[in-house]
């Protein structure tokens, strides 16, 4: 019998697993796919002070670092956020495929079990336990777990399994698709954000450097406003912008971006990142909130196997704690999403042209939005307490 | 359920096995395992959220 069954092994499971076996409990870690961290579905950047509360920064993981943000209204204008000089890097582009497989293994070296190939195909509650049932290239077996944590990506069957509805709408999703290009032109001590309805409906075109003349560039689109596949669109914007790039990897993946849920939580249950919806509804951004999230269960299934309590009320702590933690910014900026959803290209362009020249140094949200509101308070007066 | 005699079909040659079809469904009726998304005709509604939200385009319904 396990303490700690751990479904998915991307950064919020990861770390999940590596807390719980710190703390001293029996954890397995099951990953469906065959390689911990391929494919990846992400834009890979991430928050240089955050990152660094978690693990000590290793350049294998790496790709490249940025001094800050360059975003583009749809006719064009430029709103610039970043550092003053370089040298004062802000954000990281990690090597997915690298740095989940640096997390799996501190799990592992922390003591947790591994598998791979290996999905996580039904819950049975039983007392006050659970029987995971397991599938392994076709062969399936259970075992017996207090506590199950379900870190297992948008798609997550832990939540469907244990009655907690994660289901989303299609106003609550972004479809994403990315090319890895080469031989492309651009600044590399930034990232780049273009926004507009035709461009990008309900989401946006990013490009996040990953070394010499190498970035993501990839489309988050909303299926319930757009009109056409993501992957027209950024084929489209690629055509007028990188035209003689070359693209040495495809990849895809759904983003939640529902804001912040009521519970995480089942009896035996937690969910973390994705599958918790923890990503950022503004910038789709997830893994510090997923890193945050695993680590904030690993600590609470510490707590529940201490107390020998794994009922949803015990467990309802680990809620508290990401809520308390990033619950209120997911909040935030759900309500900012619904606003600039609402927007037409003349209303983002009119906002991008208010903050044209300026450099607002922070890279935020909320320093884009005080700005912002700062030049169109009557525009966006309406939100301006969530922002001061 | 009622279907009108229509399916979702999966164009694996477009698939990038993402799960964002998964997300999506209320019904429980598909899977993506490891890198092979499966579709439960059984319990599918062919309600279109899947196809809707598949970046790739590899999702569509067809008549049966």
């Amino acid at each position: 019998m396990y303490d700690v069954v751990v479904v998915g092994a991307g950064p919020a499971g990861s770390m999940a697993a590596k807390t719980a076996a710190e703390n001293g409990l029996d954890v397995l870690m099951v990953e469906k796919r065959q390689e911990i961290g391929v494919p990846v579905r992400c834009a890979e950047g991430v928050s240089k002070a955050e990152l660094a509360e978690f693990v000590e920064i290793d350049k294998k993981w790496i790709a490249a670092e940025v001094i800050g943000a360059k975003i583009y209204s749809p006719d064009g204008s430029e709103v610039i956020l970043s550092e003053e000089q370089a040298g004062n890097e802000v954000g990281y582009i990690l090597e997915r495929k690298i740095f989940d497989r640096y997390l799996a293994r501190l799990a592992a070296k922390a003591g947790a079990d591994v598998i791979v190939k290996t999905s996580a195909v039904d819950l049975i509650r039983k007392d006050d336990i659970v029987k995971v049932k397991l599938r392994k290239m076709g062969e399936e077996w259970e075992v017996e777990s207090k506590i199950v944590i379900g870190a297992d990506g948008v798609e997550s069957r832990i939540g469907k399994l244990a009655g907690i509805d994660t289901t989303l709408k299609l106003s609550e999703i972004e479809s994403c698709v990315q090319y890895l290009m080469n031989n492309i032109d651009f600044d590399p001590n930034y990232t780049y954000f273009w926004i507009g309805n035709e461009i990008a409906p309900g989401g946006y075109i990013w490009l996040f450097p990953k070394g010499e003349n190498a970035a993501n560039v990839g489309i988050g689109v909303m299926p319930a406003k757009a009109k056409r596949k993501p992957k027209e669109y950024l084929d489209n914007f690629i055509k007028q912008k990188f035209e003689y790039g070359k693209i040495v990897e495809i990849v895809a993946g759904g983003v939640p971006v529902k804001g912040e849920i009521k519970t995480a939580v089942a009896d035996n249950v937690m969910l973390a990142g994705d599958a918790a919806h923890h990503a950022d509804p503004i910038t789709g951004g997830g893994i510090i909130n997923a890193m945050k999230a695993g680590k904030y269960a690993g600590i609470v299934a510490a707590q529940a196997i201490e107390s020998k309590n794994y009922s949803a009320e015990f467990l309802r702590r680990y809620d508290m704690l990401w809520k308390n933690d990033f619950g209120q910014k997911l909040r935030r900026n759900k309500i900012l999403q619904e606003k600039i959803l609402k927007m037409d290209d003349k209303t983002l362009n009119k906002l991008a042209k208010s903050l044209a020249g300026k450099n607002l140094g922070e890279m935020s949200v909320r320093s884009i939005v005080i700005a912002l509101i700062k030049a169109n308070p009557r525009l966006l007066w309406d939100i301006k307490d969530l922002f001061y | 359920m009622a279907k009108n005699g229509k399916k979702v079909v999966i164009d694996r040659y477009k698939c990038a096995y993402c799960g964002a079809c998964i997300a999506v469904c209320k019904f429980n009726a598909n899977e993506l395992i490891e890198t092979f998304v499966v579709i439960d005709e059984e319990k599918c509604n062919v309600c279109m959220a899947c196809v809707k939200t598949c970046p790739m385009g590899a999702l569509a319904v067809v008549e049966e």
